[in-house]
């Protein structure tokens, strides 16, 4: 089982929208997926239209008790943890344990039997909790608008992993949400996208991810041959070869 | 991923079903996804290999699946057209694997097919998430010229983490009136619905007489039951389906003429020449295309007995052997359809269904046991004195008899086994299997080489063909001729085991006593 982190401190980098269509395209690839809605604010569950078990909680989460509040999808081979209010004082729930790195690959081991790939959709900020997760995943996916600022979180999240000791080998970067008309956009892609650090496959800004808030569906599922289901195809092989996923 | 739940339930009628789906929309969304009509139909070997180890072969066209009894999909693939194929046919790996494995070198033969619909439907929440799915299957099942309609099928399956969900749908089918089923696969509703029996054979020997029977009646008994095995066999042998059919009507026919030979002091003389001629001819029509077959079916060995270089010549010499079979096979059929054929299968029913007024037999009213048990004696006796006679310099032919008569004994013992207990006739059996073992491989390889020398002289010279053929027919000679001479070796080893001061007070006490 592999632990897939989708990951970056700034907020609206299309980090959602990646986890759900990336899971989604694994799932399709007929890898047991599931995807662990980690950010409080929920966005993954609401688009899967899944709502959290009624005794669930981030403590629970954090125990590794999680088994029994895991939900179908609407898709095989697709599950979700769904998100839960609590999860917005993970830091605090943090016992001394599992303030350990690896914390949460430790309470994800017990579903190694019954998944392949497991998908966190992560929460944008710099924490302990943020800590645990890049050194939990056995990748770490991050979305890069390609602004200034963007650059700037992956910049802080290289020197994260220095702090924590994780090799930046794990970070793997893409151009989220690229539009061809800023000269911006194209100038910083020109300027970075020979770093070994970028996959080659750039997701564009697309209306037809924004339509994912009323669809409530991937962008696959809802027509398997649009321009947004393939871009993130073409993201997914690359993340199926550079982690070595088959 | 984890096991979800799955509740199945079956209906008088299709509008039992509309009605129990209507019940549904109560408390869900009810959302028809798809339909979709399939013909299909179900593979398996003579005996139901399949069936009795959890798994399901669908033929769909040309695509082939095999699934659980829960429908999931365990491997696929595809497959040629016809009633009948082979694992060794199916070009993907992972499905001929698993089909060798349990299917082994029996022919996977149709059971039935169905034409099926499937109505698929999505029950959704207040958010418009599927909470539960539905799949309600009806159609017709056919098999041998009979059609019937399938008794219809509807299948709840919960979604992960939907329990309650689930719950209440499966609830509301058992109020609509449904009867829940469990444990019965799609096959077993099939058949039931056209009145079939599943496929289910064995060749191994499962008669146990009353240990008060008479002796007319229990060989009578045994008889009829070794006809019924040739009976069960007939129409795979005459179809050609498979080389078991024949392997099996060859070794009911044997165990036939071993009781003949064993009981004929108890048989009326003359019926005992005339069936003893006829099973004798029998045998003697069915050996040659048997002979064959167990050729043909070591072809993978020889070729791996072989370096590359010969395997060219090999598959020439394997094509001759086809050929043969084809001409055999024919003479064999044009024996076995014929009136003599016929008469013996009558001869042999009507012998048995006498009630000893017409047919009298001398002492067929004393009890069977002790005279079985006088037979099964003396048989075991000769063994062990054959065995202790045999040394290294004993010729091939002594090891042959005495696998014969070990054979001969293991039948009777097979035959008689309610008449002893069964532990202790278990270990001897143990035994008496491992010396079989022995005396089995040197008597097939002593057949081989003696066949492979006979092809070899036979080979007329001068064709670059007869020459690649004479090569590997060479290097199987060689290769066998080593493996021969280790089997012989061993026979000495094995036989005193066998014959160990331990093992024969345990075998008197069992066999004796």
């Amino acid at each position: 089982m592999k632990i897939i982190a989708v990951y970056c401190s700034k907020g609206g980098v299309g980090k959602t929208a990646t986890s759900v269509n990336l899971a989604y395209t694994a799932s399709r690839n007929g890898l047991a997926t599931l995807l662990c809605d980690l950010d409080p604010q929920g966005a993954s569950s609401f688009y899967f239209r899944i709502r959290p078990k009624k005794n669930f909680n981030s403590k629970k989460l954090l125990e590794g008790n999680i088994r029994q509040f895991i939900r179908g999808t609407d898709f095989d081979d697709l599950d979700l943890l769904p998100a839960h209010f609590s999860h917005r004082n993970m830091d605090l729930k943090l016992d001394r344990k599992q303030r350990e790195a690896t914390a949460l690959r430790q309470a994800l081991a017990p579903l190694a039997e019954e998944y392949d790939l497991v998908f966190l959709d992560c929460p944008p900020n710099l924490t302990l909790f943020s800590e645990t997760i890049i050194a939990s995943a056995d990748m770490v996916v991050t979305p890069v608008i390609p602004t200034t600022l963007s650059m700037l979180s992956l910049e802080q999240l290289l020197k994260l992993c220095k702090k924590i000791d994780v090799d930046k080998t794990r970070i793997h970067a893409f151009f989220s949400m690229a539009e061809k008309r800023k000269s911006m956009h194209l100038d910083t892609i020109g300027k970075y996208r020979k770093y070994k650090i970028f996959m080659k496959a750039v997701i564009p800004y697309m209306a037809e991810v924004e339509k994912m808030g009323i669809t409530r569906k991937p962008v696959g599922a809802v027509r398997s041959r649009s321009v947004a289901s393939l871009a993130y195809e073409r993201l997914w092989r690359e993340v199926e070869q550079r982690g070595e996923l088959r | 991923m984890d096991r979800t739940r799955r509740d199945q339930f079956t209906a008088v009628d299709g509008q039992q079903v509309r009605l129990a789906l209507q019940q549904l929309e109560k408390s869900f969304e009810v959302k028809e996804a798809t339909v979709l009509s399939s013909s299909e139909s179900y593979y398996d070997t003579f005996g139901g290999d399949l069936y009795a180890a959890g798994y399901l072969l669908k033929k769909n066209t040309k695509k082939l699946a095999l699934v659980g009894f829960d429908e999931e999909v365990i491997a696929a693939g595809t497959a040629a057209e016809g009633q009948h194929f082979f694992a060794g046919d199916i070009a993907e790996p992972e499905l001929q694997q698993l089909l060798r494995g349990v299917a082994g070198i029996r022919a996977l033969s149709r059971i039935c097919s169905r034409q099926i619909t499937r109505e698929a439907y999505e029950l959704r929440n207040d958010d418009r998430k599927i909470v539960v799915r539905v799949l309600y299957c009806y159609g017709t099942a056919a098999a041998g010229g009979r059609e019937a309609q399938l008794q219809p099928l509807l299948r709840i399956d919960e979604v992960r983490g939907y329990e309650s969900d689930f719950a209440k749908a499966s609830g509301l089918q058992a109020d609509a009136g449904l009867l829940r089923i469990q444990g019965q696969s799609s096959l077993d509703l099939a058949l039931a619905s056209l009145e079939l029996p599943r496929p289910c054979y064995s060749s191994k020997y499962a008669l146990a007489l009353d240990e008060d029977i008479g002796l007319r009646d229990g060989v009578a008994a045994i008889g009829r039951y070794l006809l019924a095995g040739m009976e069960v066999n007939y129409g795979g042998v005459i179809e050609d389906i498979d080389s078991e059919f024949l392997h099996d009507f060859r070794i009911a026919v044997r165990r036939t003429r071993s009781l003949l030979s064993q009981m004929k002091n108890s048989l009326p003389r003359q019926q005992l020449v005339f069936f003893q001629n006829e099973f004798r001819w029998l045998g003697s029509v069915t050996g040659p295309v048997r002979d064959l077959d167990v050729y043909l079916l070591k072809k993978e060995d020889y070729a791996d007995m072989l370096p590359q270089q010969l395997h060219r010549g090999l598959d020439e010499f394997f094509q001759e052997l086809e050929r043969q079979r084809a001409e055999r096979l024919e003479i064999m059929k044009d024996a076995l359809t014929s009136g003599r054929y016929g008469r013996l299968a009558d001869e042999w029913r009507r012998f048995f269904e006498d009630d000893g007024e017409s047919l009298p037999w001398p002492g067929g009213q004393q009890p069977c046991r002790p005279v079985a048990r006088k037979i099964i004696r003396r048989r075991f006796r000769k063994i062990m004195k054959s065995g202790e006679r045999i040394d290294a310099h004993s010729g091939d032919d002594e090891l042959h008899s005495l696998r014969i008569q070990g054979k001969k004994l293991r039948y009777l013992l097979e035959f008689f086994r309610s008449f002893y207990a069964v532990d202790e006739l278990d270990f001897f059996h143990g035994q008496l299997k491992k010396l079989q073992n022995n005396l089995g491989d040197f008597n097939d390889i002593s057949v081989q080489l003696e066949m492979l020398e006979e092809y070899g002289n036979g080979l007329r010279p001068g064709s670059r063909r007869s020459l690649r053929i004479a090569a590997a027919v060479g290097g199987l000679i060689t290769h066998l001729s080593q493996k021969h001479r280790k089997v012989r070796q061993k026979f000495e080893k094995t036989f005193s085991a066998f014959a160990s001061v331990k093992n024969q007070k345990r075998f008197q006490k069992t066999l004796i006593e």
